[in-house]
């Protein structure tokens, strides 16, 4: 199953040789370049920064813990119904209004609720994305560093939990994990989340560790920790943040759907799935009950998804090279000339032409 | 080789065992079995309970069930006293008995859903790589970052209540608006100018010629009550003939080729003389006739292809089967249309379905059944397709990008071949690798993964078994559930690392 | 283009395809094409949250919803519910009737053209078995805690446990009457259904005639625990296939296990999806149905079942009554909707064994601070505009009894939030009070929230002691109140003892007056409706007395139907949306 992970760049001479003609300069660090090349997607960096600004936006509101912030309700409060429960707010001229996202049954402030929300999902997104990232980290490093037995041992618990689906894991530990809130969900859905990564991280560690510069490291008395961690890890390090950020846009749906079943946060918390599951039948009547929290979650989803898209392609430009019209051109570029080059070092070569 | 799979076999196993394990346990402690007995007022509660706990085994610790649980499950391979038992839910009701009407009901649901995923998914992948950083690419990039990141509980209330709901609601007065027929023409203009791509001129009139058309052939349908009683008639049929006669020419074998087009013109003329010859076997069809006329059709159109043959004999017989199969698929969606009017009779002029998988009590032909099956599967088809159907997309998308780049296409394009040629000889097989693996191993995951689909649509399939039997810590159900699901996503991998080493060389089994 | 013997082959090969797929083809091809409308009557579908598990309601595993609606469909019932849950004798059955107080003799004589579906008329015999499942007269078992049989025998396991214990019963020369002489009174008497299975099908599934069946039951002695007799053979194959021979999860291959002796029979059923029940040709008498065929279709999710109502795909449906959901069914085009009030109801219950409340003063106290309009308006309101707090801890309003008890067992005390009184009790004081609910439940959570804002004012500190498996930990009593839901069976007074009763299994709260506990268990042997009211109007007061806690308000319950259907009448009771199927029509 290594091979299929082929699509990385190479480290070391390669790396400097794949440079891109129109992001690389001479005398830059791969992770400058990389960071050059992402923010160079707009559409990557919007998101990001849109993501952020929800973020804030909903600490700022209600706050966080014991800190208060500048919304005045709660989302525990009880409220008296004003305007029936309909949002109040007003887009123009603009206005927040008592209770601009309108009021639940019971007149919680909806706005506070979302909020709240928000607030769970991304605290799911991150616990979920760090742990599982951690745990699949260390999993993968350590079987594809040391291999045989060890790695044959680490691989079979991972299949283990592969078989069990993330969903019916998540639901159960969900109702288990009850008492424990966002955070305790959080971290239990690591423990079954971490697989993907592990495979990963495995791959790449075999196939690192063959290169030379591990070698050279060997020769020079480095402990197997320091080799791991300084030099075979930061060269393992694109995949792993790819493969993360995917793993954190799953788990915000991960998230909302085991909410949705009932299994997963409950009131009187709050957590996007959880709103839409407790006023899915006032989809017709109060539709925004349904469609405010429908609304962060497509746009928490999005924004991830986005940013993933830009870290994948700002650490593998092998995929961004190609373009019909270019490649039509008559001469080669340079970078293409590159290109060949590192393509030829890749494992993606050889055998190529079977279907001609 | 042989070694391999026994080894492989062996470790599943013990995997599965360990994997049964954690899942039992965790599935017995998620909550209280007795929960809805001890609150309840019933006067002999205590007596229920008890034999709620005898019949469970509800005094014993989790692991020790867990071992009564595997006993039973070993009496499955291996035939020494008593069968197969996989226990019994809550209710007496035997797990061995609920698993196959479940599993016949989810892989009812996912089948279609999953194949038109893969299909269209990986079509519209690699044509968004073909038109890589176009306005074309960069919409569908957007549209299936979107459906990736829907819930899909939203997609089905959503399909339910717009679609459902909505669709039904205008079949009782079928007549399109000119302000609708604006609408769907701007935005088919809009979709198909994005594909065509190109020049800001040629983008425009090719805007304006399909907006136009698109409104004309829907004022024509609302005009004609289309809508109620659709059919598409001899023009059409022949016209859809034709168009995939010339498709499959196009796509497989280039428009140059001559012998392509012969196989392909005979077996879209057969097509046609049979629309108008075989209409009363249609009217006396079952399934079992249909799929033979399937059989009959294929074999006819690889005849066809063999007897045309030239030096590239294979290929003729391909094209011939392929133009044969969905010719006769046009024929028979024809004859399906027309059996729309009698089935609007039988659901009160509400035909798409938002629940269940049938109609209860349904009577009827071949046609009328083969309606009901498709207004019930429709929605949660839909519902499926979108979220699945984004990620091989974007997976076929970045591997077409990548395979695009390599040395061999830059070779293939060297050597002078069309670029047809390149991309579907070259570039597109060496795509399908990673793709079949990801395949294999979604199949495992899409039997488990249709909890929701099954529960918003009232479908009592797998998803329902489990949840069902979560919901009251009624754990046989669940490990039933986990049974098929586990042992479908094992076999599934150790199928798709198989079926790499055969089609990727460089990757060896050991 | 030469052909060679090679390039004959495939053309061999096509020939015989061809000559056998039309062979084939004729073989697959119908006769009749075009549909036709099946037997006359329409058909009514109706949707239902559960699937049938078996055709036995009455075993603990096959006590659900759903089959009690087809048991109820399906099975002879000496009496029915009306819609003020008053006990109404179904004489088209048969008569029931007591003969004397003391002893209480029961007389059940059957109609004589009874018959069950298969043509078979209705004897004593049937009347004996129904006796035999629902007595554990048989019985000589001794159980452990974990309920493995110790010792002795375990016939029949019935839902119902064993509530009432008879003589033998005695059968009547012409077999259609039976009478059973209770060994103590039993005051719901009239609740016994002494007719479930057809007694020659369990015989014939056993393998014996149905007099030798009778003859088992007549001639086995009564059990005794501390002197078990051995085991009946005949006994032990009729009660293990009572037990779980209805068990099933498709139609069963066994005809036989679907005979009906009520108006509707089983026809069809496709697992998962739907039931098909059809009028049963050998039914005559009032509850013979109007229509052609009934469907039960299987829709787990309420809210699916709201959009196949919209979408006519069913004709009627009973969801879970919320405000949003009635709304969206009033708005729909062509259905009606119907609410009301179900037999079950949510309170609030002191913990008399915790410190905290064991005062007085600070029961009283906080039972002031209850928010009893606010928890129903928020709650209960929206869906039924007249509903009313519930006001009595035994009757629901609409049962006879209720205005008067209400009026004399001092709830009123209650009516209104009074902080200031309970500031005054409490002298001060701030007691922490930890509430039990089940946090799974909104209108719990809710209850809960009200209630903790208002006794806050009040000085209470009221911790959230709510969990999701509320109940199991409700008989460990480690909280000081609890909010949670009673249902009861609308008629009948079994709820008495469990409620009032000190050491009962269900006096979860640990009620402990002793005056209150006396008059439950006497409540179960008095037959004189006068004196039995009393009774109950006294419980009622002191439970109000005595600060129990607060009844809060009665669940509410909506029908919602397809205009198209018409005779569907709102029913709080158990059996829910078929209690009157026989005055259907579309």
């Amino acid at each position: 199953m290594s091979t299929i992970q082929g699509n990385l760049p190479e480290p070391g001479l390669d790396g400097a040789g794949m440079t891109d003609a129109d992001t690389g300069a001479k005398g830059e660090s791969q992770g400058r370049i990389i960071l050059r090349r992402f923010l160079k997607n707009k559409v990557a960096v919007a998101a990001l920064i849109v993501y952020l600004l929800v973020l804030i936006f909903s600490i700022s509101a209600i706050g966080l813990g014991p800190v208060h912030g500048w919304w005045p309700y709660s989302y525990k409060q009880l409220n008296p119904q004003v305007n029936q429960g309909a949002p109040t707010l007003r887009l123009w001229p603009f206005s927040f209004g008592a209770h601009p996202f309108g009021q639940d049954r019971i007149g919680k402030d909806y706005f506070a609720l979302t909020m709240r929300g928000i607030q769970n999902s991304v605290l799911v997104m991150i616990v979920l994305g760090v742990f599982a990232t951690v745990v699949g980290v260390i999993v993968g490093a350590i079987a594809g560093y040391f291999r045989g037995w060890v790695d044959a041992v680490l691989m079979r618990i991972t299949d283990i939990f592969i078989v069990i689906p993330a969903l019916v894991v998540g639901a159960i530990v969900g109702r288990t994990a009850n008492g424990l809130g966002a955070f305790g969900l959080a971290a239990l859905l690591a423990l079954v989340s971490w697989m993907v990564i592990a495979r990963l991280v495995r791959s790449e560690f075999l196939a690192l560790r063959e290169r030379e510069f591990v070698e050279a490291a060997r020769v020079a008395g480095a402990s197997d920790a320091r080799i791991i961690f300084r030099h075979i890890l930061p060269n393992a390090v694109g995949v792993i943040i790819v493969a993360s950020t995917l793993l954190i846009a799953s788990a915000i749906l991960l998230e909302t759907a085991i909410s949705y079943l009932g299994f997963g946060i409950k009131a009187p918390d709050s957590s996007l799935g959880l709103l839409i599951s407790l006023n899915q039948s006032a989809f017709t009547t109060r539709p925004w009950l349904f469609w405010w929290p429908a609304v962060f979650i497509v746009l928490l989803a999005l924004c991830v998804n986005f940013v993933g898209d830009g870290l994948r392609e700002a650490f593998d430009p092998r995929q961004q090279r190609f373009s019909l019209r270019r490649t039509r051109e008559p001469e080669p570029t340079e970078a293409d000339a590159a290109l060949a080059q590192a393509g030829a070092a890749g494992p993606g070569d050889g055998s190529g032409g079977a279907g001609a | 080789m042989v070694s391999y799979i026994a080894r492989r076999i062996g470790v599943s196993i013990l995997i599965l065992i360990a994997a049964s394990f954690i899942m039992y346990v965790l599935a017995a402690s998620s909550g209280d079995p007795l929960q809805d007995l001890e609150g309840s007022s019933s006067p002999n509660k205590q007596a229920l309970i008890e034999a709620r706990v005898h019949s469970q085994h509800l005094d014993l610790p989790a692991p020790v069930r867990w071992l009564l649980w595997l006993g039973g499950v070993a009496r499955c391979v291996v035939p020494i006293g008593g069968g197969c038992d996989l226990g019994t839910t809550f209710q007496n009701q035997q797990v061995v008995q609920l698993l196959p009407q479940a599993t016949a009901a989810t892989v009812q649901l996912v089948m279609v859903a999953f194949v038109l995923a893969v299909v269209f998914g990986i079509a519209l992948g690699i044509v968004t790589a073909l038109r890589a950083y176009s306005g074309f690419d960069y919409s569908i990039t957007l549209v299936s970052f979107f459906l990736f990141s829907l819930p899909s509980f939203l997609v089905a209330v959503l399909l339910k209540s717009f679609i459902a709901l909505g669709y039904n609601n205008f079949l009782a007065d079928p007549t399109l608006s000119p302000l609708a027929l604006a609408i769907w023409g701007v935005l088919v203009g809009l979709i198909v100018q994005l594909i065509v791509g190109g020049a800001f001129r040629k983008r425009l009139l090719v805007f304006l010629i399909t907006g136009a058309l698109t409104a004309l052939v829907l004022w024509f349908m609302s005009a004609t009550q289309w809508f109620v009683r659709p059919s598409l008639g001899p023009v059409v049929v022949i016209v859809f003939c034709a168009a995939i006669g010339f498709g499959f020419v196009g796509l497989l074998a280039g428009l140059h080729n001559r012998k392509a087009w012969i196989t392909a013109g005979i077996n879209v003329g057969v097509a046609i003389v049979c629309y108008f010859g075989l209409q009363w076997l249609l009217n006396a069809s079952t399934f079992g006739t249909l799929v033979i006329l399937a059989v009959v059709a294929i074999v006819v159109g690889m005849l066809v292809g063999f007897f045309v043959g030239g030096y590239d004999r294979g290929l003729m017989m391909r094209i011939g089967a392929l133009t044969a199969f969905f010719s006769a698929g046009v024929i028979v969606l024809d004859r399906l249309m027309r059996s729309w009017p009698a089935y609007m009779d039988i659901t009160n002029d509400r035909p798409l379905a938002t629940v269940g998988s049938s109609t209860p009590g349904l009577e009827g032909d071949v046609w009328i059944s083969g309606l009901d099956t498709f207004t019930h599967f429709l929605l949660p088809t839909l519902s499926l397709l979108a979220i699945s159907f984004a990620s091989y997309t974007r997976y076929s998308r970045s591997g077409m990008l990548e395979v695009l780049g390599q040395d061999y296409v830059r070779t293939a394009r060297a050597k002078g071949l069309p670029e047809r040629t390149v991309i579907v000889r070259h570039a597109f097989r060496n795509v399908l690798i990673p793709i079949t693996t990801l395949v294999a191993t979604d199949i495992g995951a899409l039997l488990g993964g249709a909890v929701i689909t099954e529960y918003v649509f009232g479908i009592s399939g797998m998803g329902q078994l489990f949840a069902a039997g979560l919901f009251r810590t009624d754990v046989n159900p669940i490990m039933g559930y986990f049974l098929v699901v586990a042992i479908t996503a094992i076999a599934f991998n150790f199928l798709a690392d198989l079926t790499y080493s055969v089609l990727d060389p460089r990757v060896r089994v050991r | 283009m030469k052909i060679t013997r090679k390039r004959l082959r495939p053309v061999v090969g096509a020939v015989a395809v061809a000559a056998a797929a039309s062979l084939a083809l004729a073989g697959c091809t119908t006769s009749t094409p075009s549909s036709e409308a099946s037997s006359g009557g329409k058909t009514i579908t109706i949707a239902q949250v559960n699937e049938v598990t078996s055709f036995n309601y009455n075993t603990p595993q096959g006590n659900l919803d759903i089959n009690g609606m087809i048991n109820y469909l399906t099975q002879p019932q000496f009496f029915t519910l009306d819609q003020k849950y008053n006990i109404v004798h179904n004489t088209d059955l048969g008569t029931y009737k007591k003969l004397s107080d003391d002893p209480l003799k029961v007389e059940y004589t059957l109609n004589k053209d009874d018959k069950w579906s298969d043509g078979t008329p209705m004897t004593a015999d049937d009347l004996m078995l129904g006796w035999a499942i629902s007595s554990c007269y048989y019985d000589s078992s001794k159980t452990d805690d974990d309920g493995n049989v110790t010792s002795g025998t375990q016939y029949f396991t019935n839902a119902g446990g064993c509530i009432f214990k008879t003589d033998l019963p005695k059968i009547s020369n012409d077999n259609r009457t039976i009478t059973f002489t209770y060994k103590q009174p039993y005051v719901d008497w009239e609740l016994v259904n002494p007719i479930q299975l057809p007694a020659h099908v369990v015989a014939s599934e056993i393998g014996v005639s149905t007099k030798d069946l009778t003859q088992a039951f007549l001639k086995t002695p009564a059990g005794d625990p501390d002197n078990p007799a051995p085991a009946n053979a005949t006994l032990n194959k009729a009660a293990k296939l009572v037990n779980t021979g209805f068990d099933t999860t498709s139609l069963p291959k066994d005809k036989k296990l679907l005979v009906s002796g009520g108006p509707l029979q089983v026809s069809a059923w496709t697992p998962k999806q739907s039931m098909t029940l059809v009028p049963n040709k050998y039914y005559k008498g009032k509850h013979a149905v109007k229509f052609g065929k009934l469907v039960i279709r299987f829709i787990g999710d309420a809210n699916a079942q709201v959009t196949a109502l919209q979408n006519g795909e069913v004709d009627a449906i009973q969801p879970q009554a919320s405000a949003d959901t009635l709304k969206a069914l009033k708005a729909a085009s062509g259905v009606k909707v119907q609410t009301g009030n179900q037999v079950a109801y949510d309170h609030l219950d002191l913990n008399f064994k915790s410190s905290v409340f064991s005062d007085p003063k600070v029961r009283e106290a906080f039972l002031l601070t209850i928010p009893r309009d606010e928890i129903l308006k928020s709650i209960v309101t929206p869906i039924n505009p007249n509903a009313k707090v519930l006001d009595s801890q035994i009757f629901l309003p609409g049962q006879d009894g209720y205005d008067e008890s209400v009026k004399q067992n001092g709830s009123s005390e209650f009516d209104k939030v009074d902080i200031d009184k309970a500031k005054q009790l409490l002298g001060g004081k701030t007691p922490t009070v930890k509430i039990l609910y089940n946090t799974q439940n909104p209108n719990r959570v809710d209850a809960f929230q009200a209630i903790q804002a208002s006794a806050a004012k009040a000085g209470f500190n009221v911790t959230d002691g709510g969990s999701p498996q509320w109940s199991s930990l409700l008989p460990g009593g480690d909280y000081d109140a609890s909010i949670f839901g009673w249902v009861s069976p609308g008629a009948g007074n079994t709820m008495l003892p469990q409620l009032f009763q000190i050491g009962n299994g269900s006096n979860y709260n640990n009620f402990n007056v002793k005056e209150a506990s006396d008059l439950a268990e006497q409540s179960q042997s008095t037959l004189d409706p006068k004196k039995l009211q009393d009774i109950k109007f006294q419980i009622d007061k002191l439970a109000f007395t005595n600060f129990y806690g607060l009844p809060l308000f009665q669940s509410p319950g909506l029908f919602a139907t397809n205009s198209k259907l018409k005779g569907v009448e709102y029913f709080g009771g158990q059996t829910g949306i078929v209690w009157n199927a026989w005055d259907w029509s579309k």
